[in-house]
């Protein structure tokens, strides 16, 4: 496929790069993991395969051979040639045909999946580019896709455990199941709901207390969980920085400290900034706790005047709906094959 | 539940503390504040190895920094009530070593033998003493048509740039952490003397290899980059290596030069071997 426009920002994403942090490697990935997680189980391929991040739309690119996509994340009008076509479904992007993401009415990242494998260089063991750092992506520069990019494919697409070789539904496997479900009562129950990141203007994410939150006083953290906080124009996949009403200040001098993903950070003006994928290792604002990792993906489609609150959360709770998240993807992934044939 | 933010080390110093950093991180720390950051440091580079040594499978992430570790594990392998238990453990295993390196014991950080191990019943591997990594590092100081802040610090502590320069070489530096943008290691401490605050107003592009001076620290810049630090020399080195940078390669490993707990010399080159370093 060629690139034909890029809007803001295109690029390969993953789950990102695990382990070399301690080198000052940021960690990176999809922002919108979740969106990615789908899209890649839509079509079939294992779980980091590359997406295309497409970040607030204006993506157009040509086929140079047929190929089976699927597009996630944000609302946006997605166009084949000129028939209009829906999110979260396998595609058939014919060659020749051109694919167009428009700018969402809601959310801000889509995510694009190909039943082939895209072929991309890989730093630190992910495809994944990173502009400040000059790291990774095509030609491991740290940019993004640009116009003119011809992307090309691994000859063998890269099959999960429980999609068929072929790429044709495993037809007999399907019936079985069909059957199963049809018979059985319950089979209202084991409906599998599609795992999509919600998009909303407003989202209420939850956070856990934890670095420097003691030295908090409860007047703080009374104005940190009482505000509905706007995203300003300072949002990316390094972090979001928020406006609304000072929380004050705490008057420490930190030494620098690894910093999480989704920890937010309390600048000196008493205003947050909650720190994401693409984040620096190490830093020393004080931060009062960070964003449970089940909430992160909802701020990947936050965009410049999105609102948020905060929510406190305990860490039981945490890891339950983390867990609970990818059980629900796990139970999509393998019922997919049978949603995929009804189409 | 009580409050599972926060975690004291039975230890006999009380100095190593392990607090939540998200749901799926922790951080520990040690208190500076009557052992000194150098001190602090080390036992940070002491835990580091020691969990490295003992790798648990549910490990994602460690980034030590100055009196921190960070440690990211995985949601799916364990919680942080397990993550919390097996970190006591180690804090409390390598408690005396602790305790007799604060207490200026040079030999506390050898192996400990087999015999003991079994005695205590350890749970733990306790890895070998901190080896001093030492690099020399060349720095040309007065490179010609080169950004550089060296003047204007001479003039402003009213010290030659000779002295500048010697005061800066002289010293023995430790990487206290890296981070900020990969290769870049903040080295401690800094002559008092040539101490002085960032730039009110950061340069938006600081070039590859400047060596920078800002508060009690000094560091190399590893790449091109915005920054606020003064600087004061070029490097011709590299500071990360890179394994492989082919587009379709499988592996593209890179390694920084400089690692949390080595240590640091400046040494000072003239402009022509800084010219005939960097073509080679």
């Amino acid at each position: 496929m060629k690139i034909l426009a890029t809007g803001l920002s295109a690029r390969f994403t993953d789950l990102g790069r695990v382990g070399h942090q301690h080198k000052g490697f940021t960690q990176s990935g999809a922002l919108d993991r979740n969106s990615h997680l789908l899209a890649n189980s839509i079509v079939k391929v294992a779980e980091n395969n590359p997406t295309i991040e497409v970040l607030l739309g204006g993506f157009k690119a040509v086929a140079t051979q047929e190929l089976e996509i699927a597009v996630t994340g944000a609302q946006s009008i997605i166009k084949i040639g000129d028939i209009c076509q829906p999110l979260n479904k396998q595609l058939v992007w014919k060659k020749g045909e051109t694919l167009q993401i428009m700018e969402p009415s809601l959310g801000a990242r889509n995510y694009i999946a190909c039943r082939h494998r895209f072929k991309t260089a890989m730093f630190l063991n992910s495809c994944c580019a990173v502009t400040r750092e000059k790291t990774g992506g095509l030609n491991l520069d740290g940019k993004g896709l640009q116009i003119g990019d011809e992307l090309s494919f691994e000859n063998k697409a890269l099959m999960t455990a429980n999609a068929s070789t072929s790429g044709v539904p495993d037809i007999a496997k399907l019936a079985h199941e069909k059957q199963i479900n049809q018979s059985d009562p319950r089979s209202a129950l084991k409906k599998v709901s599609l795992p999509t990141t919600r998009l909303a203007k407003h989202y209420t994410v939850r956070l856990v207390l934890g670095y420097q939150h003691a030295l908090f006083d409860h007047k703080m953290k009374a104005r940190f969980f009482n505000q509905r906080f706007s995203v300003s124009n300072e949002a990316s996949n390094m972090g979001i920085r928020l406006t609304g009403e000072s929380i004050g200040q705490v008057s420490v001098k930190l030494y620098s400290e690894g910093i999480a993903n989704g920890a937010v950070q309390i600048t000196p003006s008493g205003l947050p900034i909650i720190m994401l994928a693409e984040r620096q290792t190490i830093g020393g604002y004080p931060k009062i706790g960070s964003i449970i990792a089940n909430d992160l993906p909802e701020l990947g489609q936050c965009r410049p005047g999105s609102t948020i609150q905060f929510e406190e959360c305990d860490l039981l709770t945490a890891r339950k709906e983390w867990l609970l998240r990818q059980v629900k993807m796990n139970r999509f992934r393998q019922n997919e094959p049978q949603t995929s044939v009804d189409e | 539940m009580a409050d599972d933010s926060t975690m004291m080390i039975e230890n006999d110093n009380d100095i190593i503390e392990i607090r939540t950093a998200s749901d799926c991180s922790v951080i520990l720390y040690v208190d500076d504040t009557t052992i000194g950051l150098e001190t602090a440091n080390t036992i940070i580079e002491i835990l580091t190895r020691t969990l490295l040594a003992n790798k648990p499978d549910w490990l994602c992430e460690y980034i030590p920094s100055y009196t921190s570790l960070m440690i990211e594990f995985s949601l799916y392998d364990i919680d942080h009530l397990g993550v919390n238990a097996f970190l006591r453990q180690l804090v409390s295993d390598l408690s005396t070593q602790i305790t007799d390196f604060v207490a200026e014991k040079p030999s506390a950080f050898k192996r400990i033998d087999s015999e003991q191990n079994t005695a205590k019943n350890h749970n733990v591997e306790v890895p070998i003493s901190p080896s001093k990594r030492m690099h020399r590092i060349p720095v040309c100081y007065e490179l010609s048509a080169a950004e550089t802040d060296l003047s204007k610090i001479a003039q402003e502590k009213k010290m030659s740039k000779e002295r500048v320069i010697a005061s800066h070489s002289e010293n023995t530096y430790r990487v206290y952490a890296t981070g900020f943008m990969p290769g870049f290691a903040y080295l401690g401490e800094l002559p008092e003397a040539l101490s002085q605050p960032r730039l009110s107003k950061p340069r938006l592009k600081v070039p590859k290899g400047a060596v920078a001076i800002a508060d009690r620290q000094t560091a190399i810049y590893p790449d091109e980059s915005p920054g606020g630090w003064h600087i004061i020399g070029y490097t011709p080195l590299d500071l990360l290596f890179k394994a492989s940078d082919k587009v379709g390669s499988e592996h593209g490993d890179i390694e920084a030069l400089l690692k949390t707990g080595d240590y640091v010399e400046f040494y000072p080159i003239t402009e022509s071997e800084y010219l005939g370093w960097a073509s080679s």
